[in-house]
């Protein structure tokens, strides 16, 4: 389902450049639960897409799950934060949230599946909705204020990537490119592995990550696109998705994964933090491209891959299936990365053992 | 070319484009179809891009592949349709401000000629089925 109205706020505040009563309000709602109930609030202090981001967090079940899948994200002590995360759990603190349905708050709002995305005029303020958790992210204060009904109800997929879509548009704003990805790393260089769903690229990732390489991403990765190479690419998340064919061909892994609980969601959750045989991080240089190709068949060498090729694979992915939707702004940075970055295709055949091995002559034949 | 509006360009409502390599990448983001042109469906891409009449394309083709004019004619009305079809272009009739010249045609001799085509990828759209798309999501300014 894909809804979009232009409807006026109905807190009248016009549009003004930081529509006011809803951001406010929530984070008058948040000191409120601070203040209510001090020896429930969990502070977390760690990068996100290379930028110091602080997190407060009241709710002890909630702060264990928002943060179980930050364990690739580098901690700092001093660092001014260029975002504040504010979180609350209303069960926990009984603090009620100003508003209970994000669509319809401000002036522009979409549904899109199960989330709703509401903006101001200026796109300064934007606020999502997924079932029960509403976050708002004011762009000018550099500040997430947000809530959940129950940390007990909060989806497989909101406890394995927390924030994903808020903290996507946040580093849309940052000049940083979301990418379908999956990432790993060997040696501080970095090897993506774009695609779209079901192309290979959790298998791809899944299989380096067993063989040793650090992980950064299954599935979403932040490129810092800039005029020359290196291009820095962050994993946001320590967490990656099994469904059953993952679960079959890397058991070691399955043993750890959280199974769903639910018949929307069918694939499980592995949290990196709870398989010590993972080595995560959080970026890397990216070295070279690496598209996947599954054969029916076993695994050929990689072979080189042209520019066109690789956007083809880099582009539909990420511009169509990403929040927030790309446009041509968004295909001028992927091209730039196609263009700059060496790409190869990478086939997955029967055999996934053949994978890392090939991602390592990818390595080798990159300067 | 009858019926055929005297000049397209890209439909940016709908639609994103990118040439790479000498070949044209299009994606439609509303039907989440995307496209790629190359060899000859490049070069009419630019053209477009450049604001040329779709009449004088085929002078410009003409001038550098080894094509007739009337076949060249012929083929650009069937892509530049399809274009129009898969509402990746759309009419626009204001002169290009931006003067045309035809395709480098090196040292005179002709390129060989192959027919334009627009290669469609549907995979997205399958995909996009239960979550499509969002158009006008780009209307609003992100950056700082």
């Amino acid at each position: 389902m894909n809804k979009q109205s232009d409807s006026p706020r109905p807190d009248g505040s016009g549009d003004s450049p930081f529509p006011p009563s809803v951001f406010d309000l929530s984070r008058a709602a948040f000191e409120l639960a601070v203040r209510e109930h001090p020896s429930m609030v969990h502070e977390h202090c760690g990068t996100l897409l290379g930028r110091p981001v602080r997190w407060r967090i009241v709710g002890q079940h909630f702060a264990r799950r928002v943060v179980a899948p930050l364990s690739n994200t580098l901690r700092f002590d001093d660092a001014t934060p260029d975002l504040e995360i504010e979180l609350w759990d209303v069960a926990a603190t009984g603090v009620r949230p100003p508003v209970e349905v994000a669509e319809g708050t401000l002036v522009r709002s979409w549904t899109v599946g199960l989330e709703t995305l509401t903006v101001s005029a200026d796109g300064q303020l934007v606020g999502h909705q997924l079932h029960t958790t509403i976050l708002w992210l004011n762009r000018a204060a550099r500040r997430i204020v947000g809530w959940t009904a129950a940390a007990a109800g909060l989806s497989l997929h909101q406890r394995g990537k927390p924030l994903q879509t808020i903290l996507s548009i946040w580093g849309h704003g940052c000049g940083v490119q979301a990418v379908h990805a999956g990432l790993v790393a060997r040696d501080h260089r970095a090897v993506l592995f774009p695609g779209k769903s079901g192309s290979g690229k959790s298998t791809a990732t899944l299989a380096c990550a067993s063989a040793g390489y650090a992980f950064l991403s299954d599935d979403w990765v932040g490129v810092e696109i800039g005029d020359d190479p290196p291009f820095v690419a962050h994993g946001l998340y320590g967490s990656a998705w099994l469904d059953p064919m993952h679960a079959r061909r890397f058991p070691a892994l399955a043993v750890h994964a959280v199974p769903t609980g639910s018949a929307v969601e069918t694939k499980s959750l592995l949290l990196m933090s709870d398989a010590p045989e993972i080595h995560v991080a959080s970026a890397a240089p990216l070295a070279a491209l690496a598209l996947p190709r599954i054969v029916d068949r076993a695994a050929a060498p990689p072979v080189r891959a042209t520019r066109a090729e690789a956007l083809l694979v880099l582009a539909p992915s990420t511009v169509l299936q990403l929040l927030p939707r790309g446009g041509r702004r968004e295909l001028e940075r992927l091209a730039r990365l196609a263009e700059q970055v060496p790409a190869y295709w990478l086939e997955l055949g029967h055999d996934l053992g053949a994978i890392p091995g090939h991602v390592e002559e990818i390595l080798a034949a990159t300067p | 070319m009858e019926g055929l509006a005297s000049r397209v360009r890209l439909n940016d409502q709908e639609a994103v484009a990118k040439i790479i390599d000498g070949e044209a990448i299009l994606i439609n983001l509303v039907s989440g179809v995307y496209y790629s042109m190359d060899g000859t469906g490049a070069v009419i891409w630019s053209l477009i891009q450049a604001g040329e009449p779709v009449e004088r394309m085929a002078a410009s083709l003409a001038a550098s592949y080894d094509v007739t004019l009337e076949q060249a004619a012929i083929d650009i009305e069937a892509v530049v349709r399809e274009l129009l079809e898969q509402r990746l272009v759309v009419p626009d009739d204001v002169p290009s401000s931006f003067p045309t010249a035809p395709v480098a045609a090196g040292n005179g001799t002709k390129l060989p000629y192959v027919a334009p085509a627009l290669n469609a990828y549907t995979d997205m759209g399958d995909l996009l089925a239960l979550d499509p798309p969002v158009p006008g999501f780009n209307d609003i300014s992100w950056e700082k």
